[in-house]
């Protein structure tokens, strides 16, 4: 089953000790989800592993195992195989055209969005969910 | 645990027992995990926003 996950699920999961870490915990043993993400998320990561080493005090060797852990679990696709979603994407989120590349990747595989952004959730109700 | 001591699912267990120990230990809070997400996501928009 497909679930995309936006940045804010990555970075809870890779920091902080809660209901997303529990998530990527099971799946890691149980898979019931495929995990997917666009393509660029995984390259804008790497820019700010600085912060996430500042707000966690992880040495940087614990943060890659942390990092590894969540990121290997995964799917990045690639900027064509959901790009022709953004207008119908951009078009339901309206003002709110930070989401439009999670949007798009959901509609371009017909799955559900992860998300801890409440906005997202109350423009898109039926396809945002959120951990709890 | 003795049941599961050679087998890939016990190697999982053990993986995923050490990621939550050390997430344990974290000091982050909601607040940043927004703070550093937003960037990323303000970033990754950026990007996109260009084509």
């Amino acid at each position: 089953m497909y679930l995309v996950i936006d940045p804010n699920v990555i970075i809870s999961a890779v920091i902080k000790k809660g209901n997303i870490s529990e998530i990527f915990s099971l799946n890691y043993i149980i898979k019931k989800f495929n995990f997917i993400a666009p393509n660029f998320l995984i390259l804008e990561l790497g820019n700010h592993t600085a912060e996430i080493l500042e707000k966690t005090y992880f040495s940087e060797k614990i943060m890659k195992e942390e990092l590894e852990f969540v990121l290997s679990q995964i799917t990045y696709i690639p900027d064509e195989e959901f790009n022709n979603k953004f207008a119908e994407a951009k078009k339901i989120l309206k003002g709110h055209e930070k989401d439009i590349p999670y949007l798009a990747l959901a509609l371009a595989f017909n799955c559900n969005i992860l998300s801890g952004d409440k906005t997202f959730k109350s423009i898109v109700p039926d396809r945002v969910k959120t951990p709890k | 645990m003795v049941f599961f001591s050679n087998s890939n699912i016990a190697k999982k267990i053990r993986k995923v027992a050490k990621y939550n120990e050390i997430l344990s230990k974290s000091k982050a809070t909601d607040k940043d995990v927004e703070e550093i997400s937003n960037k990323i996501k303000d970033a990754i928009w950026k990007h996109y926003s260009k084509e």
